[in-house]
């Protein structure tokens, strides 16, 4: 009997251990998918979630649950060719697809994330405007300092304070508290799918999709995945990490809708941007909300303006065999930080330049993302299920049909958006 | 100028007499069999890597846009290249369906190199490759002779270089961007490109020059590379490169590199590695991995990596290494210096001599210099320092710094409480240490 107890007891105190090195397992690995997924919450996207919640109350709560999964599953994707290949999404696309197809799909991502950078930049003009600070102090200095944290930051420093930039996205969940919502309305809307049929509603809910699902991000993701080397058997981890990222950022978007609904659509304040919203917020939620709404906005800002030009340079140098990485001096890898350099200088430089007009910049960006979206899906959908490159971690027939009808939501969504663009219906 | 009976070759310039050929300006060319019936379009080369620059076998010409019926012919079948055409010596029914299979150390380019990382082994760097570059022999042969990893070959495959040619001559005549192709001799590659999947992967070309890489740099390519190709190169090394490659990487990614290797192929490069390091490495593993390994070396080696696995890494007895010359007091220095000659190949400092009682305590210290100047019937206990400075096998490794600062030692011997001596610090541990903490200091990385 002594002994038996004995056993018990050890069996018991290995499943603790065994859990415990789990839990440390996935401390370690964690990053990539929670940081990937919340620079998507940047200033253009808290600016589309206002917008939908302002203009449209709770009626496009329900569309979160739909985008969740596709977002879950194309980074899931991204992920786990990372893992299993050890390269990035550029790399695989230039080495299967060759470089005509490499090179115009890059040129369209420079493109979309310069457009992209640009609205991060009037994000922080704008986010710190309400509290009182002149954009001409604000865009140079947070340019300068993103720049800085980049190039003389090492990755494991970054991540850290990266994660900590997306802890500061909960200042969400209280100013959507702080506004009061109607709980009852907000859930019975959220599992009740219903569209409206006209145009301004569709581009709205294009708007959203476009926001959450970007290119970029599948660049990002696989490369950071590499970056860190994670690992096939590591990968479950990374899988935990991708997904408690996407849900995490879509709890976010949630609270933003929700706040935004609650006040300014109830009382029928019309708002053009996220900086408008957190103003208007001021009389009806109180101090407390805008203050933490503007200062969420400030924070993604900062956060998406130094991974996107980031992310950009690793993917283009990535393509064309240039040499990458922050831990490389100037002169190693020029076309690296010349593109990660010029990225931020203009990206800062244009929301500067007095009266300009930032729209049809965000328009330019907004069809460069729709047409190269597409593109890059369906560039994965073909690695990912080619044995020679991922052995036995093909997609399964489920996954695949997930993946595909996403892929077709996504180009017909993408395809409206950008036919809306040209006619100027959006 | 060339003479007007000289055949004229598109895409080409004639060096020395000799016309070269871009892989772009033949991909895509039309083929036409014997009678002149166009029959598709080039599409893929064959070569065989078995000679010092590849000769091209085989060409895969594509019917029509999609790849849904390839055909090959053999490269002696191929008559001319003269103006934008492949001219074949056959009749369109002589070629093979489909894709043939390839001759061992024979590969398809478009697989293997186009578009691909390569290993530069002149430079030490991975590239990847934009074009290729080939030599046209008046027999008809043709050779892969260079790859080309510059910016003028990316603008040629997409087809631009026309036009920008000629805007850039228009801007500055005498531009470098117009007469500055980056080649890289065929001798100076290693493409990296892998055959089969699962367990089977293997280099296509395992080349010789790998090795010769100094193990500093081979070391940043391991790093740079990504994790299959990287595995892939190290296990194409010989032992004592890969030791030697192994010192230097960074340990998380040294850990992965043993581990990808079978445990046979694993001990022997353990052995080939200083022990010190060697008890590093074992030390991060996982305990049945490690145990597998120290089965798998020669006695001997295993015995030193063992007694330097019980001490804690960052202490004196973990930084040590097994590995120095001792030597009984009784010697003469004539006798001495016969013994150094013949063990000096296998010890990494030879620089300090430590005399030793029989019961392995260490009674004082020479160098080779001492040795050298003394007169060859003395005996060592005359010509040795005694009451050598030395550390505790538990101090730490600030201490050992301490003590190699302040005596201005090359390495530190490590004794025991009764004066045995275990090993020594040498200066280069010491010295990585330090610098990593006072880079840590200074700019708060790694």
């Amino acid at each position: 009997m002594e002994v038996e107890a004995g056993k018990a007891v050890s069996a018991v105190a290995a499943a603790r251990a065994s859990r415990w090195r789990n839990v440390r397992r996935f401390l370690l690995v964690m990053g990539p998918g929670i940081i990937t997924a919340n620079v998507d919450n940047d200033a253009g996207g808290i600016t589309t979630y206002s917008l939908a919640g302002a203009r449209y109350g709770y009626d496009l709560v329900w569309t979160l649950i739909p985008i969740t999964i596709a977002l879950v599953v194309v980074q899931e994707m991204c992920a786990r060719m990372g893992a299993v290949t050890g390269k990035g999404l550029a790399d695989l696309i230039r080495e299967n697809f060759g470089v005509r197809l490499t090179f115009y799909a890059m040129v369209l991502l420079l493109l979309a994330d310069l457009g992209n950078t640009v609205a991060e930049f009037a994000g922080i003009a704008a986010s710190l405007e309400i509290f009182g600070v002149s954009r001409f102090a604000s865009v140079p200095l947070a340019a300068v300092f993103v720049w800085w944290l980049v190039v003389y930051g090492n990755y494991k420093r970054v991540e850290k304070i990266f994660l900590v930039a997306c802890v500061v996205y909960l200042v969400y969940v209280p100013a959507g508290i702080l506004a009061q919502p109607s709980w009852g309305s907000v859930v019975r809307e959220s599992f009740r799918p219903h569209a409206q049929v006209n145009a301004a509603y569709v581009t709205m809910l294009v708007g959203l999709v476009g926001t959450t699902i970007a290119p970029w991000m599948q660049f990002y993701q696989q490369s950071a995945i590499v970056e860190k080397g994670i690992g096939v058997e590591d990968y479950r981890y990374a899988r935990l990490d991708v997904t408690s990222g996407c849900v995490f950022v879509s709890v976010v978007a949630f609270f933003i809708i929700v706040a935004c609904a609650a006040t300014l659509h109830v009382q029928g304040v019309a708002v053009e941007t996220a900086a408008d919203a957190a103003q208007a917020l001021r009389p009806i939620a109180g101090a407390y909300a805008a203050t933490l709404f503007a200062f969420g906005l400030f924070n993604a800002s900062v956060f998406s303006a130094s991974v996107l030009p980031l992310a950009t340079a690793y993917s283009v140098c990535e393509a064309f065999g240039w040499e990458t990485g922050v831990n490389k001096r100037l002169r190693e890898a020029p076309h690296f930080y010349g593109l990660y350099t010029g990225l931020i200088a203009l990206g800062a430089a244009i929301v500067l330049v007095p009266g300009i007009p930032l729209l049809p910049v965000m328009y330019l960006s907004q069809v460069a993302n729709g047409v190269l979206l597409p593109l890059v899906l369906v560039f994965m959908l073909l690695l990912v299920n080619r044995t020679d490159l991922m052995g036995a971690h093909t997609n399964s027939t489920a996954m695949n049909a997930i993946a595909w009808m996403t892929v077709v939501v996504m180009i017909g969504l993408s395809l409206y958006l950008v036919g809306a663009t040209f006619t100027g219906a959006a | 100028m060339a003479t007007h009976d000289e055949p004229r070759f598109e895409g080409t310039r004639p060096y020395f007499g000799v016309p070269f050929i871009f892989y772009s300006s033949l991909q895509g060319r039309l083929v036409v069999d014997l009678s002149g019936r166009p029959v598709g379009r080039l599409h893929d080369l064959a070569v065989t890597a078995a000679e010092t620059y590849p000769a091209v076998t085989a060409l895969v010409i594509r019917l029509g846009r999609i790849e849904s019926f390839p055909l090959t012919a053999r490269w002696r079948d191929v008559d001319s290249l003269d103006g934008r055409v492949v001219r074949l010596k056959v009749p369109v029914e002589g070629l093979v369906p489909g894709r043939i299979a390839l001759a061992e150390q024979a590969f398809w380019v478009n697989h293997v190199l186009l578009d691909r990382q390569i290993v530069d082994t002149a430079g030490a760097k991975v590239v990847r490759v934009n074009d290729l570059h080939f030599l046209w022999t008046g027999a008809g042969d043709l050779y892969l002779v260079h790859v080309d990893v510059g910016f003028r070959g990316l603008v040629r495959r997409l087809g631009w270089s026309d036009a920008i040619d000629g805007a850039v001559r228009w801007i500055t005549p005498h531009a470098r961007y117009l007469s500055g192709e980056r080649l890289i001799t065929w001798r100076y590659v290693q493409p990296l490109t892998l055959e089969g999947s699962g367990d089977a992967l293997r280099l296509t070309v395992p080349r010789k020059e790998l090795s010769d890489i100094h193990p500093a740099e081979l070391a940043d390519i391991l790093t740079e590379l990504d994790g299959r190709e990287r595995e892939s190169v190290f296990r194409a090394l010989e032992p004592a490169a890969a030791a030697e490659a192994l010192t230097e990487v960074e340990p998380k990614i040294r850990q992965r590199l043993i581990a990808s290797v079978p445990p046979e192929r694993a001990a022997d490069i353990l052995e080939e590695m200083p022990p010190d390091e060697a008890a590093d490495l074992l030390a991060a593993l996982p305990e049945p991995e490690s145990n597998l390994l120290l089965q798998r070396m020669e006695r001997d080696e295993a015995k030193d990596v063992q007694e330097l696995l019980q001490y804690a890494p960052n202490t004196a007895g973990g930084m040590m290494t097994t590995e120095l010359i001792a030597l009984g007091a009784h010697l003469t220095a004539a006798e001495a210096l016969a013994l150094l000659r013949s063990l000096a190949r296998d010890v990494e400092l030879i620089y300090y001599l430590y005399v030793v009682d029989p019961a392995e305590r260490l009674q004082g210290v020479m160098t080779i210099r001492h040795l050298l100047l003394a007169d060859p019937q003395a005996r060592l206990e005359d010509i040795m320092q005694r009451e050598p400075v030395g550390v505790l096998p538990d101090d730490t490794r600030e201490r050992v710094a301490e003590v190699v600062e302040k005596y201005n030692l090359l390495a530190v011997p490590v004794l025991d409480a009764e004066q045995k001596l275990l090993g020594i610090v040498t200066v280069d541990d010491v010295l990585t240490h330090m610098t990593a903490l006072a880079w840590k200091w200074k700019l708060g990385k790694r």
